[in-house]
């Protein structure tokens, strides 16, 4: 492994690929800050460039481009609530609360260290473990899919406190139900499209993560129309708080990190799951462990909350190229990109490429190392620059969001119809709001909602219609049995308490 | 029966044509010279029509033929969004070629959809993707005999699985096979994966036991050895995959299916400048920057135009509805 590892050094250290690091580093970043643009399109533009390198440095500039993005997906979600892309939407639910308390620039900061050592553990992992993992994840089928995806739902019990309980539980199967228009994998069917052909493909993620969050902020704040506070004033003449991570903040957040750095990577490895799913669970299970005083933060700008997600999310980034390099399948559309780079340039997937294409391997995992530390090394001088740009008075901020929101779902399907749709739900959600109604079940019980009604049709057909796999099969039963004590601990701590 | 393979036959015949037309008085194609190439694709970046779309791209770029070409993503309702707009903005759409194929034939069939083919202008047909049977490395199913004595002794014996939907093309494909091998398709077992990859991943981890889709999509796992190619669904062996039988091979006859992708124009486009477009893909095919696009992801060339390619659709759809009122997904 040492050899390894000095071999993919000087792999690295040539001029050419390192000007193509941080070329894809700075690329990534920028793609991933900008709400609609995603990493998918700025690969596939580059594909025919790309195949004129040699394959290792064609992989270090598209993984590079890969995990910028997720570094840079946390800019927009804390400054202006709407999610670079879609793995950045859970950043949006405490890292906007911050930047409103005139903190983003900590809540960046988080967002970058998290980043840096989420996607740093995880190249750890895929270095020294990717077999066998990758194995594991073949055992992982419909029924774990799907306990994984209830397990992620009980994170609404934590939503619900306060006697919002009810309210978190209607959000959430709102969430369900939106999950459900659109045609469904196994039948072809179409549920309520009203025949009407663009919503055939169903409700973006990103467009219902806007509508939720971005413009329907957008929107109250042109409805309040308050005077402006302090804070805003602050932010105007960019002064966005401190970068500084204090002792406190390492204390609160270390954990929350490394636990996050795991999950991600853990769920990125799973094909059929990927980086969004892993940036919700990771603020699922942050939320969940979360107690007393800690657990009121979340929402109202927990600083666990922004590390969290983001974490996860590059951890995951990292994880999906378990199965891509040694199995040959793509979790998401742009590890489906990648890997077409890959076998175009002659590389071959598969569990003997550790062996056969040990130097391109071993360059890949020194340029993700070098290349999160250029991530941290461009984006947290930046912070103050981006932020600046960004943090200008509430009525022209208001303009801006809009514009972002506009383009960015634009952007991604080129249908005029999606503006409609995202500015009725962003409508809807606006009286929702209004009646204190939480917005973050409604996200969770959408993401999720989709894969968990996939998984467990097809763990039905597969089981012959019998629900027996739900406690034959230990890890679905095991997924299954933590799920059951996330909803059953607060009541019973509560019991006792009261005995006690 | 059609044949999908790589072929000099149509790139001969092309250069021909175009050798005839430089003799024409008047320069005919000197007035439908094309500076421009819009490639419209009704699906998301990164999945099989945007490759062909990209593909095509990059060689019309690289072999010098046209420096000016796009590709935009206009994606919803399975493709539906993006023919609407081809034939509502028609006018503006003298440069557009959409991508589309095979899947225009099955979603209008399933009245996913009202448009059909006929509403658009086909150009030409450029790859078709031939349907294969693959199984898991360590399946106990050797070859395609095995594989289909299993299945006539249990059709449940063998859980299909592909990266579409109950009545998508894949499913039907899968349905095809065993109708000619003379088991029942409506006992069959199938599971629906959202997209080839993770179909794939169901077949390493046994959560099925064959998967019927384009071999091409799986060329990867093929040559790691992970998984076996048992058969292609094609009237004739094809290069790339030499050893491979055809189903025919296997006593299985007429079971040939692929997963065809075409150009189409914008309807009420003059027939020259469809021919200039037709012309122009022609062209391309015979380029070495092309036959490098084709060969990096192993498409099966199906180069037809005009009247042949009208046909071709004629006879697919008409294939294709026999399968969907066997299945009992529409009415005869």
């Amino acid at each position: 492994m040492i050899e390894g590892l000095l071999g993919g050094l000087s792999g690295l250290f040539t001029l050419h690929n390192m000007l193509l690091l941080v070329l894809g580093c700075g690329l990534g970043t920028f793609i991933g800050m900008m709400p609609g643009l995603g990493p998918v399109t700025a690969i596939s533009l580059l594909i025919p460039v790309v195949l004129t390198l040699e394959p290792a440095s064609a992989m270090v500039l598209l993984a590079a481009i890969y995990y910028g993005a997720m570094f840079g997906g946390s800019t927009a979600s804390v400054l202006i609530n709407a999610p670079g892309e879609s793995s950045s939407v859970p950043t949006t639910f405490d890292g906007y609360p911050m930047a409103k308390k005139g903190q983003a620039g900590k809540a960046l900061a988080l967002c970058a260290w998290g980043s840096f050592v989420g996607g740093t553990i995880a190249t750890m992992l895929l270095m020294l473990a990717a077999p066998t993992l990758a194995s594991w994840a073949l055992t992982f089928q419909a029924p774990e899919y799907f306990a994984l995806m209830v397990l992620g739902l009980t994170a609404v019990a934590a939503f619900a406190e306060e006697g919002g309980a009810l309210k978190a539980l209607l959000m959430t199967v709102l969430g369900l139900m939106i999950a459900t228009i659109g045609t469904d994998i196994a039948d072809g069917v179409e549920r309520y499209t009203f025949h009407i052909a663009d919503l055939a493909d169903g409700i973006s993620f990103v467009l219902l993560a806007m509508a939720a969050f971005a413009l329907s902020e957008a929107i109250l704040a042109a409805l309040r129309n308050q005077p402006v506070s302090e804070e805003a004033k602050k932010a105007a003449r960019g002064d966005v708080g401190s970068l500084k991570l204090t002792k406190d903040d390492v204390r609160e957040v270390a954990p929350a990190v490394a636990r996050s750095s795991l999950i991600g990577f853990v769920v990125g490895v799973l094909p059929g799951a990927g980086a969004t799913i892993a940036a919700f669970m990771s603020y699922a299970v942050e939320r969940n462990l979360a107690r007393g005083a800690r657990r009121e933060e979340f929402g109202k700008g927990s600083r666990r909350g922004v590390a969290a997600p983001e974490t996860a999310n590059n951890a995951a980034a990292g994880g999906a190229y378990v199965p891509l390099l040694t199995l040959g399948i793509p979790g998401s559309g742009t590890t489906a990109v990648i890997l077409g780079a890959l076998v175009a340039l002659g590389v071959q997937p598969g569990p003997r490429l550790f062996v056969d294409q040990s130097d391109m391997f071993w360059t890949v995992v020194v340029s993700m190392y070098v290349g999160n530390l250029i991530l941290l090394a461009i984006n947290l001088p930046l912070i103050p620059q981006i932020a600046r740009t960004l943090a200008i008075p509430e009525r022209m901020l208001v303009p801006l969001i809009l514009f972002f929101c506009l383009i960015g779902v634009y952007l991604v399907s080129f249908n005029a119809f999606d503006l409609w749709v995202m500015i009725g739900l962003a409508v809807v959600c606006v009286g929702l709001r209004l009646l204190d109604y939480p917005m973050a079940p409604l996200l969770l019980g959408f993401v999720l909602g989709k894969l968990m009604e996939e998984n467990l049709r097809r763990a039905l057909i597969v089981n012959d219609g019998s629900f027996a796999f739900l406690w034959e099969r230990p890890v679905t039963a095991g997924l299954l049995a933590v799920s059951i004590a996330c909803l059953a601990a607060p009541v019973l701590a509560r019991v006792f308490k009261r005995k006690g | 029966m059609t044949s999908f393979r790589t072929t000099r036959r149509a790139i001969l015949r092309g250069s021909a044509a175009l050798a005839g037309a430089s003799l024409l008085p008047g320069g005919v194609f000197a007035q439908e010279a094309i500076d421009r190439v819009n490639f419209l694709v009704g699906f998301g970046v990164g999945g099989g029509f945007d490759q062909t779309a990209r593909g095509t791209q990059e060689a019309l770029q690289k072999s010098g033929l046209v420096a000016n070409v796009t590709v935009e993503n206009r994606t919803g309702g399975g493709g539906s969004v993006a023919i609407a707009h081809l034939i509502e903005t028609a006018a503006r759409q003298q440069n557009t070629l959409m991508v589309n194929g095979t899947s225009i034939v099955v979603r209008s069939l399933n009245r996913e959809f009202s448009q059909t083919f006929r509403d658009v202008t086909l150009v030409s047909t450029i790859t078709a993707e031939v349907f294969g049977l693959l199984v898991a490395g360590n399946s106990p199913h050797r070859d395609i005999g095995g594989l289909t004595t299993a299945l006539r002794a249990n059709p449940r014996a063998v859980r299909f699985g592909g990266g579409s939907p109950r009545g998508g093309i894949d499913h039907l494909a899968a349905s095809k096979y065993l109708k000619q091998a003379g088991v029942d398709p409506k006992a069959m077992q199938y599971v629906a994966y959202d997209g080839g990859g993770r179909a794939m991943a169901g077949l390493l981890g046994n959560e099925v036991q064959c998967l019927v889709m384009p071999y091409t999509e799986a060329l990867t796992q093929i040559k790691a050895g992970q998984v076996r190619l048992v058969a292609i669904m094609n009237d004739r062996r094809i290069a790339d995959v030499p050893d491979v039988p055809t189903l025919a091979d296997a006593g299985i006859p007429n079971a040939v299916l692929a997963n065809v992708r075409a150009f189409f124009m914008a309807p009420g486009t003059p027939q020259a400048r469809v021919d200039a477009y037709a012309n122009l893909l022609e062209r391309l095919i015979a380029t070495p920057a092309w036959e490098e696009v084709r060969a990096r992801n192993g498409w099966n060339m199906f180069f037809r135009r005009g009247a042949e390619a009208q046909a071709f659709f004629v006879q697919h759809e008409r294939d294709i509805r026999a399968l969907l009122v066997e299945q009992g997904f529409i009415q005869g």
